[in-house]
């Protein structure tokens, strides 16, 4: 099989895209959700999930990686699109800045979640990255 | 009418917790999951996913303003970690041009602070 190179703080590019990734709100999801924040009544996606789908394809779209890596701050800006649970959410991700600032490693991420091609919600994931 | 206050929300973090977490954004950092690990770091023992108390932050909102949500804009900090086994609690008071959030910890420590808004971004 072949090695993949570690993603390190010299690979990143602004403009740089990483692909997107489909995310099935599925029964496991639903009740890992349900299992941490509660039971909803709603058929309704809760933002927080729509967040941690965000994650997932943010995780999954840079590998591999380091560990250690830290999530600094976040920008988040949803639509009016509410998805319901059993949809497929895609996330497109970005590398959008970089900088080396008192010996940290900065990297921001563009996110950009859709759901049947309607815009869900968009943001950046800013990163001390490990190395 | 726009409520005063995002009325708090709170959630005891722990290991299984973190692990249910874990599989549900596919973030297996072992930061968050592996006390051998942690402990050699600055942290010194795991810290609970940055999006887990966020996400407690977005229901608080939710459950804050219901069927009004619309176009949300929140820009938040991480300003320190929450030790895996610690309680958090979200909530949030108008502020002049939208609502001040927070999480804390029962200790009073703020781990993320922030604005959230209303309405289409520039």
């Amino acid at each position: 099989m072949e090695e993949q190179t570690l993603w390190t703080f010299d690979r990143f590019e602004p403009g740089q895209l990483f692909g997107t990734i489909d995310v099935a709100m599925d029964a496991k999801k639903r009740a890992d959700w349900v299992s941490i924040y509660g039971k909803t009544d709603s058929d309704l996606l809760p933002r927080g999930m729509v967040v941690a789908a965000m994650m997932e394809s943010y995780v999954r779209a840079i590998q591999p990686r380091p560990s250690g890596n830290v999530h600094a701050s976040q920008v988040l800006n949803f639509s009016d699109v509410r998805p319901r649970w059993g949809t497929t959410l895609s996330t497109m991700v970005s590398c959008t800045a970089k900088a080396e600032k008192n010996g940290r490693f900065w990297v921001d991420f563009g996110i950009l979640v859709s759901a049947d091609a309607s815009e869900v919600l968009s943001g950046t994931i800013r990163s001390i990255w490990a190395k | 009418m726009l409520p005063e206050k995002i009325s708090d929300l709170s959630l005891q973090t722990s290991h299984e917790l973190a692990t249910t977490y874990a599989a549900l954004s596919f973030d297996y950092n072992p930061l968050h999951l592996d006390e051998e690990f942690a402990a050699k770091t600055a942290f010194g023992a795991p810290i609970a996913h940055g999006t887990m108390a966020l996400n407690l932050l977005l229901q608080a909102i939710e459950n804050a303003f219901g069927s009004k949500l619309d176009h949300e804009h929140l820009e938040i900090r991480f300003s320190a970690p929450v030790k895996v086994g610690e309680k958090i609690t979200a909530g949030g008071v108008r502020a002049d041009d939208g609502y001040s959030v927070w999480v804390k910890t029962e200790a009073g420590v703020t781990v993320i602070s922030g604005l959230l808004r209303f309405g289409r971004q520039p």
